[in-house]
């Protein structure tokens, strides 16, 4: 651990804004990272956590059955088949309507999502079905409308569940390296100036390293980055919790102090 | 006579093709308290939910017959004249256990009353003081509104849950067992409440103690297996022999 690990012969500051590149550092693998899972949360999040809710609440007998089967599907698939997907939707792309379509930072984003929707989709579902009747019955009988149970009563109630699937799949985003290896991932790509563009990511410059380092600098290098990869999910858990803490404060307080 | 404020004929409710209720038929006056007794399983709460249509939140569930409710001075079909929600603004519950928001006291009465209706905040804190005061908790809890609900007693729980019914000033009270788990005390103070309260709402609840319905009851409807095999009044309860006749059919 020491200063060259992040920035190498970069001065900090020129690295931070953009106006020098880094080469020996990790940094941009770690801003590679935060960035993948920014854009794979935004994604994978409110449609997880929907398709729970919709599992759970709204459907119903042999559509439930079908969808709840292709959830388990998904979660049996292993990341380089989706990693192989994103790569041979690329190509796909590219014979038909984008020719210039390219792996990217979006479409890793999306993989990854699509990697982690079953965890937030069976969490969520999961933690909604678990609750009693007299939970469940509160809402419709004070008159409130399916929606307004759920959003007032029955999600609130299951919240540290329905988190504790997102902690785990944030976990899982930051991790993952065979999905970013085939869809936009590559060594020394430095900071991402877009979506379009490739990107660097800690799981994957860790795997590099300890697979071709050429001296001892290098190999210590990969451990470096392996405890930084560990400490910046520890920190994104640290972080969800706190958000977890505020929204539990909320709804049990409310805004309303009328 | 009592004018009725619910008229229930030919109900008939099954689940998964297994009848729960058959048959149905009896009247509930207002101002008076009525009393559903039965051994369990002989579809007391089924017979409550299907006055606001709650047995409809379970799937496999069909009803069949008329249910026919007094709300502002008009008798309307529980199942066809009123959306099922306005039925149930109207027509509250409050189930056995008691089942508070995990939000604080003053949330709890607050937070129905701004989804449903769009009152001003002070008009909210208003009703809010007043229900406090109907179901005689204000005095236990004013100067500890901002405390999570289920810091207090399971009586004053209840009372909160309510409380937080009457809030949305409904015309007819439906209790399923609310004193079932609840010491002698809390009870006790449930009881002295519902016979306050039975002036200005048509109160229908089911009971399991027999202790409550010689106290509280006005009439009392005995169901077994699904079907009303007796009915009484205040005037027979008092009978020397009946109860205990009651005791030896239900409990």
């Amino acid at each position: 651990m020491s200063y060259a690990l992040f920035f190498g012969d970069t001065p900090w500051l020129a690295a931070l804004t953009g106006s020098q590149p880094v080469f020996d550092g990790i940094y941009p693998a770690i801003a590679g990272t935060l960035i993948l899972i920014v854009c794979s949360s935004l994604i994978a999040i409110p449609l997880g956590v929907s398709c729970g809710i919709y599992l759970a609440e709204y459907a119903q007998g042999r559509l439930k059955s079908f969808f709840s089967s292709m959830v388990d599907l998904l979660s049996g698939m292993p990341s380089i088949v989706m990693g192989l997907f994103g790569f041979a939707l690329i190509l796909f792309l590219r014979r038909t309507l984008f020719c210039n379509a390219n792996t990217s930072l979006l479409l890793s984003s999306a993989c990854i999502a699509l990697l982690i929707l079953p965890y937030l989709i069976r969490t969520t579902q999961l933690a909604l079905e678990g609750l009693p009747d007299s939970v469940r019955l509160v809402g419709p009988s004070l008159g409130f409308t399916r929606w307004q149970n759920i959003l007032h009563v029955l999600l609130p109630a299951s919240g540290t569940a329905v988190f504790s699937g997102i902690v785990l799949s944030i976990g899982r985003a930051a991790e993952d390296t065979a999905v970013i290896m085939l869809t936009g991932v590559v060594a020394n790509a430095g900071i991402p100036r877009g979506l379009s563009d490739k990107f660097e990511a800690l799981p994957f410059t860790i795997f590099y390293l300890t697979a071709e380092h050429r001296n001892a600098f290098e190999l210590q290098k990969a451990f470096g980055s392996a405890l930084i990869l560990l400490i910046l999910t520890g920190t994104l858990f640290s972080l969800s919790f706190y958000i977890q803490r505020r929204l539990k404060h909320y709804w049990k307080n409310g805004t309303d102090h009328a | 006579m009592h004018e009725p404020a619910i008229s229930i004929s030919h109900l008939r409710v099954s689940f998964c093709g297994r009848t729960v209720l058959d048959d149905i038929r009896t009247e509930v006056s207002k101002g008076r308290i009525t009393m559903l007794i039965g051994p369990s399983g002989s579809g007391k709460t089924t017979l409550l939910r299907a006055i606001n249509r709650l047995n409809e939140e379970f799937s496999g569930c069909s009803v069949s017959g008329d249910i026919r409710v007094a709300l502002g001075g008009r008798k309307l079909d529980a199942y066809r004249d009123l959306s099922m929600n306005d039925l149930r603004r109207k027509v509250g519950m409050v189930f056995q256990v008691p089942n508070v928001f995990p939000y604080s006291i003053r949330k709890n009465l607050l937070a129905p009353l701004k989804l449903i209706n769009n009152m001003s905040s002070g008009e909210r804190y208003a009703r809010m003081k007043q229900v406090l005061y109907e179901v005689e908790l204000w005095d236990e809890v004013y100067d500890r509104l901002n405390d999570n609900a289920l810091t207090l007693s399971g009586g004053q729980q209840q009372r909160l849950c309510l409380a937080r019914t009457l809030a949305l000033s409904p015309e007819i009270l439906l209790l399923d067992e609310p004193t079932s788990s609840l010491d002698v005390r809390s009870a006790g103070k449930i009881e002295q409440l519902l016979v306050k309260l039975k002036q200005r709402y048509t109160i229908l609840a089911v009971s399991h103690s027999i202790r409550q319905v010689r106290q509280i009851a006005d009439r009392v409807i005995v169901l077994n297996n699904g079907r009303i095999v007796k009915s009484l009044e205040r005037c027979d309860l008092d009978k020397p022999g009946l109860i205990e006749e009651l005791v030896e059919d239900v409990f």
